[in-house]
């Protein structure tokens, strides 16, 4: 993957494109082969999991996404010779596959900026506490789907309104605490996680 | 004893064999092996961390060699960032932000772990541990533990155990509402030999430029000049520790207090410029409260509730000599 892959891929993912920026951005990735795209589509089909989001919803957005999609052939047409690449015939099944599976699991994301009465995180975020708890607490398989159907606890990925100075001393005393503290495993492998996510964009 | 009768002898085998790792499976004997597995296994992979209504992808490889654990961490998503850890040292590589290379020393050889020492009398005691039905993660089998606070002060955690490494696949940290604070799910797993070699990336961290914290000596074992009058239940003092600041600004005391699975750390340091905290503040699932006493700052950290945090910062004392 490409740093400028990786770039887009991550500008979706969070949302921080427009809808003319975020079309231009699913045809470079469109073009950058089949392996970024099913990458992305693996990310954000995890994403929307993991935030508990419904993949049935998802899949019904995204159809309105094909829709709008239509809408913009110029924007979303690959260059010329990546399209006669496309004919190859094993590649055109894996391309449209990938294509699938882009639409659906990008859809959420498109539609945020445009309707944003259609975002299921928004859904999710109307359940109230009450009765996410009896779904999370609970054994077995159901448990599983519903373990991450409460949206999250407020939480940032940078110090809140903090001055820089006191940002990067307080990055210094969560390292010093995680590397002295020992390593449980118990929020997975590695302790800096939430350092390394810092600041990332 | 006739081929049929020893391929009875080894099914039965295999099948006590069997029981008796059933019987075996707590969620303390599991978190017990998790944790040894994550500092001493070699493993390579991607995950994906969920933490607010944010995505990120990484990469990591750890290995154990006779010099002790190497790693490194490279997010796939947004601008590349990189943490790579040796015995000795921890860069975290952030392109664009002043210093580049910040280089804090470990504690001494091979990493811990707070749970060690630990019973699961003792842990009951805050938690309430459960096995769950199994599940499947990143195409592995996984044991699958709910560890619920019996309080308010940690949070709850749900786990993923791989049922052939013992690492841990996914993790969920929740807070007394039931909601994540943070999550982190493996993609792609490899476990044993033949992942990825670090040691070109080890050799990096020496570059000119690392932060003066690595030359700063530490002094441990010396009394610590501050105290804490009652801890929240459950908590003990696992590390003291302490080391000159930088620029001679003095001395720093560093507390860690754990229940075995949460862990807070305290610093105590002289206040000696106007950039101070006095409140709280969050990045990721970690908190952070700031206290003035005195001439001194007090920086209370760790994954906890905020009123956890709190209630170490309230407790801190200057110890009479």
């Amino acid at each position: 993957m490409t740093e400028k892959h990786g770039d887009l891929t991550s500008a979706l993912l969070d949302g921080e494109l427009d809808r003319d920026s975020q079309l231009r951005a699913v045809s470079e990735i469109l073009s950058a082969g089949a392996e970024e795209l099913e990458r992305f589509g693996r990310y954000r089909l995890i994403g929307d999991v993991m935030r508990g989001e419904s993949s049935v919803l998802a899949a019904s957005v995204a159809g309105r996404v094909n829709v709008a999609l239509r809408d913009e052939p110029v924007v979303l047409a690959p260059p010329p010779k990546q399209a006669r690449r496309w004919v190859r015939p094993l590649g055109g099944l894996a391309v449209a596959a990938s294509v699938a599976t882009l639409a659906v699991v990008v859809a959420p994301q498109m539609l945020t900026r445009a309707t944003p009465e259609a975002q299921p995180v928004n859904l999710a975020a109307d359940a109230s506490p009450a009765a996410i708890a009896p779904q999370l607490l609970a054994a077995g398989p159901a448990a599983d789907t519903a373990i991450g159907s409460g949206e999250p606890a407020q939480v940032l990925t940078r110090w809140q309104a903090l001055d820089p100075a006191l940002e990067e001393r307080l990055n210094r005393l969560v390292i010093e605490h995680h590397e002295f503290g020992g390593r449980t495993g118990i929020n997975g492998p590695v302790p800096h996680i939430g350092f390394v996510g810092y600041d990332a964009r | 004893m006739t081929p049929a009768s020893r391929c009875l002898s080894a099914l039965a085998g295999l099948l006590l064999a069997s029981a008796a790792t059933s019987e075996e499976l707590t969620p303390h004997t599991l978190l017990d092996r998790m944790n040894e597995a994550v500092r001493l296994l070699d493993y390579e992979g991607r995950f994906v961390v969920q933490a607010d209504n944010r995505l990120d992808a990484m990469y990591i490889v750890h290995r154990v060699d006779a010099g002790g654990e190497k790693e490194r961490v490279v997010s796939l998503t947004g601008k590349p960032r990189e943490i790579i850890r040796s015995d000795q040292a921890v860069a975290c590589l952030v392109p664009g932000r002043e210093p580049q290379i910040n280089v804090e020393r470990r504690a001494r050889g091979r990493s811990f772990s707070s749970l060690r020492g630990v019973s699961a009398e003792q842990l009951e005691n805050f938690y309430l541990m459960k096995l769950l039905e199994s599940s499947r993660v990143a195409g592995r089998e996984a044991h699958q533990i709910l560890i619920q606070p019996r309080d308010d002060l940690r949070y709850g955690y749900r786990l993923f155990i791989d049922q052939e490494s013992s690492l841990p696949l996914r993790s969920i940290m929740f807070d007394e509402t039931q909601r994540p604070v943070s999550q982190m799910m493996f993609v792609e797993l490899e476990v044993g030999p033949g992942i990825t070699p670090i040691e070109r990336d080890i050799a990096a961290m020496q570059v000119p430029g690392g932060d003066s914290l690595a030359a700063v000596p530490e002094q441990r074992l010396a009394p610590p000049a501050w105290s804490l009058d009652e801890l929240p239940p459950g908590f003990q003092l696992n590390v003291h520790r302490r080391r000159a600041l930088a620029d001679a600004q003095g001395d720093m005391e560093h507390f860690i207090f754990s229940d075995g699975l949460a862990s807070v750390s305290v610093y105590i340091q002289p206040h000696v410029d106007e950039k101070w905290l006095s409140g709280e503040s969050s990045i990721g699932a970690a908190g952070a409260v700031g206290r003035i006493v005195g001439d001194h700052q007090i920086f209370v950290v760790g994954e906890v509730p905020p009123k956890t945090l709190h209630w170490f910062a309230r407790q801190v004392r200057a110890t009479a000599h």
